[in-house]
């Protein structure tokens, strides 16, 4: 079956004037709960779920697919001007975003991280029309060894996050892996380090551990450090990105929209994931890797490509086989089933102009977001022209209720602070949080999947990840990144000697 | 300023140390959780594992500590100011339910202003008012968040 005709056919629905405003509305929702520190867009979907009801069907599946994509293109403002990721794939944004920020280099930061993300996405879009059918099938065959072999080896590269010292960033990992162990063990009903509280029985949430680790501790380290009224922040200088910009960043675009697509589509493979080791990737190509952390462009373009990119690849399995490869997927998975549509092979034969039409529309939300983000960047960082000693308290004020906002919870309030302590601590320290939380995302999967392998392992033993073709391979490379530098620090010795 | 650049060998010591401690103790308490077996691996293995790790990786950095890592801190703690910026977030945390959002909020916001942030009276109670009003009727009116009413009769949500 040709390509261009149903595409035709999918923007004509797309361009439909009911469904370019439920597009429309979906970007902008997205980008604004993006940028909402408390909302993210696994929330935001299921609330709108109910609404979608009485809406029409493919008019909502737009309107909920923007949402997601668009709020992957507002996470990352916050991450760039106050240090507070507004998800969690804006996390490693925070680590050379700020720093640009604080150079007065806020505007290049978001337009390079607008652009990538519309390259990212775009591209993403590209790939899941023309190669669909064919990696649906490939990625069926990632089971759980693989997904934990993918999870292991995406742990092992959070040590390079950690600037100078990778032991010091793999002990972060392990204390975020073992904050997400907290709470009622799923399969056994086992309450795991709760002291027999109720609070801790659901376990510690994502949005009070980021916001304390990254803002609240950002803003804590600059209320002791600073001396009188002076500024962190440097003036802002250019608005958009310069040419020297634009070639430093366009390598990690393009590598982190092939990347980021190519973990979007494997079953587990957030985008979160993707903007990880894209940006562990770019540091270990990186001429002056020593650059990372303290403001390097690529270390913005990179991850933010990556899950743009990724976000689009999630849609391969869901829209082609009805596996949605995250929670943000699943909902829109129940999105499709509420208005009687079942995803799978056959629904680009069965509902053409649902498949075709979400395509055409994410096209249209790319160039939507594009659009609205870029004159935002000046309003944005007009922001940082607000002198500092009134910025800060507002930004304990977005913090604390973003915190309430997410259960009507005080306790939320309360765990959010005591994580803004910890995070002064780690940056006093220079311990670095972002491998703290990226851990804490992937620890519950991580163990999901281990524990699933060794239920479906024939011989009941940990074998199972060596003997399986794809989980062998990821697992080597995990060591490999893990003792390469031991080695390659012993091998200078040897030489130098 | 001039820059103090401390060499971390005694922090690295120090991070280690009580990892290896705290690994310790969380090993002990998994292995209460019960490990079970390869099959089926009981609700302690996984971070049993995990704590072996936290030891692991707390030994790494106490027996061979990296001193050429240096912190960012560039003055010695100044403990008032960021004392009182925590106890006001805690005084907001406790006040919230009893006196409500808004007037929390405002006394939050002034303490932050005027004390921690060092502006002047008038300008930090402007700005601390506004604030709390327009952020009242964002999120309880608007996005319809249950902010506590308290003593100020206005419900949001």
């Amino acid at each position: 079956m040709g390509i261009v005709e149903p595409l035709l056919g999918g923007f004509a629905v797309a361009l439909k004037p009911v469904n370019l405003l439920a597009g429309l509305v979906g970007a902008v929702l997205g980008t604004v709960i993006g940028v909402l520190p408390g909302l993210g867009p696994t929330a935001t979907i299921a609330l709108l779920l109910p609404v979608t009801i009485g809406m029409d069907m493919i008019s909502a599946i737009i309107m909920l697919a923007g949402v997601y994509y668009g709020a992957m293109y507002g996470g990352s403002t916050t991450s760039i001007l106050v240090n507070i990721p507004g998800e969690a794939a804006s996390v490693i944004t925070c680590i050379d975003g700020y720093q640009m920020a604080k150079q007065g280099r806020a505007g290049p930061a978001l337009g390079v991280s607008a652009f990538g993300s519309f390259i990212g996405g775009t591209f993403g879009v590209v790939v899941v029309m023309l190669v669909s059918p064919f990696l649906a099938e490939a990625a069926v065959k990632f089971g759980p060894p693989e997904r934990f072999a993918l999870l292991f080896f995406a742990f092992t590269l959070i040590g390079y996050l950690a600037g100078e010292s990778m032991a010091r960033g793999l002990l972060m990992g392990v204390v975020g892996l073992l904050l997400g162990v907290i709470g009622t063990d799923d399969i056994h009903g086992v309450d795991r380090f709760t002291f027999g509280t109720l609070y801790l029985r659901d376990g510690i949430g994502l949005v009070p551990l980021a916001m304390g680790l990254f803002g609240l501790g950002e803003i804590l380290y600059n209320i002791e450090q600073r001396e009188g009224q002076l500024s962190v922040m440097e003036t802002p200088k250019d608005l958009l990105p310069t040419w020297q910009d634009w070639r430093e960043s366009a390598a990690p675009i393009a590598r982190g929209s092939l990347l980021g697509f190519g973990i979007g589509i494997l079953p587990g493979g957030m985008p979160a994931i993707s903007s990880l080791i894209s940006y562990a990737m770019e540091k270990r190509v990186a001429k002056h890797p020593e650059r990372f952390g303290k403001g390097a462009i690529e270390g913005v373009a990179g991850p933010e490509t990556a899950n743009n990119a990724a976000t689009a690849g999630g849609f391969v399995p869901l829209l082609t086989l009805g596996i949605p490869t995250n929670s943000v997927l699943a909902l829109l998975l129940a999105a499709l089933m509420l208005h009687g549509v079942t995803p799978g092979p056959l629904l680009l034969f069965k509902y053409p102009d649902v498949f075709w039409g979400v395509i055409a529309s994410m096209y249209i939300g790319n160039i939507m977001l594009l659009v609205l983000n870029l004159p935002l960047i000046g309003v944005f960082v007009q922001l940082l022209k607000v002198p500092y000693t009134l910025l800060s308290p507002l930004i304990i004020m977005f913090v604390l209720l973003g915190a309430y906002a997410l259960n009507n919870s005080v306790t939320d309030v309360l765990v959010t602070i005591l994580f803004g302590l910890l995070g002064y601590v780690i940056k006093r320290y220079n311990l670095e949080p972002a491998p703290l939380v990226l851990a804490f995302v992937l620890g519950p999967m991580m163990e999901t999947s281990f524990r699933q392998s060794l239920i479906m392992s024939p011989t009941g033993s940990a074998l199972i990840f060596l003997t399986r073709p794809l989980s062998a391979p990821l697992l080597v490379l995990a060591v490999l990144v893990l003792f390469l530098p031991l080695v390659r620090r012993r091998l200078r010795g040897l030489f130098q000697t | 300023m001039e820059e103090r650049r401390h060499g971390t060998k005694r922090i690295d010591q120090v991070v280690g140390g009580g990892s290896i401690v705290m690994g310790v103790v969380l090993t002990v308490a998994s292995w209460r959780l019960g490990l079970g077996v390869w099959r089926e691996p009981g609700p302690g293995a996984w971070p049993f594992l995990l704590s072996l790790a936290l030891t692991l990786f707390g030994s790494w950095l106490f027996f061979r500590p990296d001193p050429s890592v240096t912190v960012a801190a560039k003055l010695e703690p100044r403990w008032g100011r960021l004392v009182l910026a925590l106890l006001s977030m805690v005084g907001y945390v406790v006040s919230m339910v009893p006196l409500g959002y808004l007037v929390s909020m405002f006394l939050l916001l002034l303490v932050q202003l005027r004390w921690v942030e060092g502006r002047r009276w008038g300008g930090s109670a402007l700005a601390g008012l506004l604030s709390a009003i327009i952020s009242f009727i964002v999120f309880g009116l608007w996005l319809k968040v249950p902010l506590p009413a308290g003593i100020i009769p206005i419900r949001a949500g």
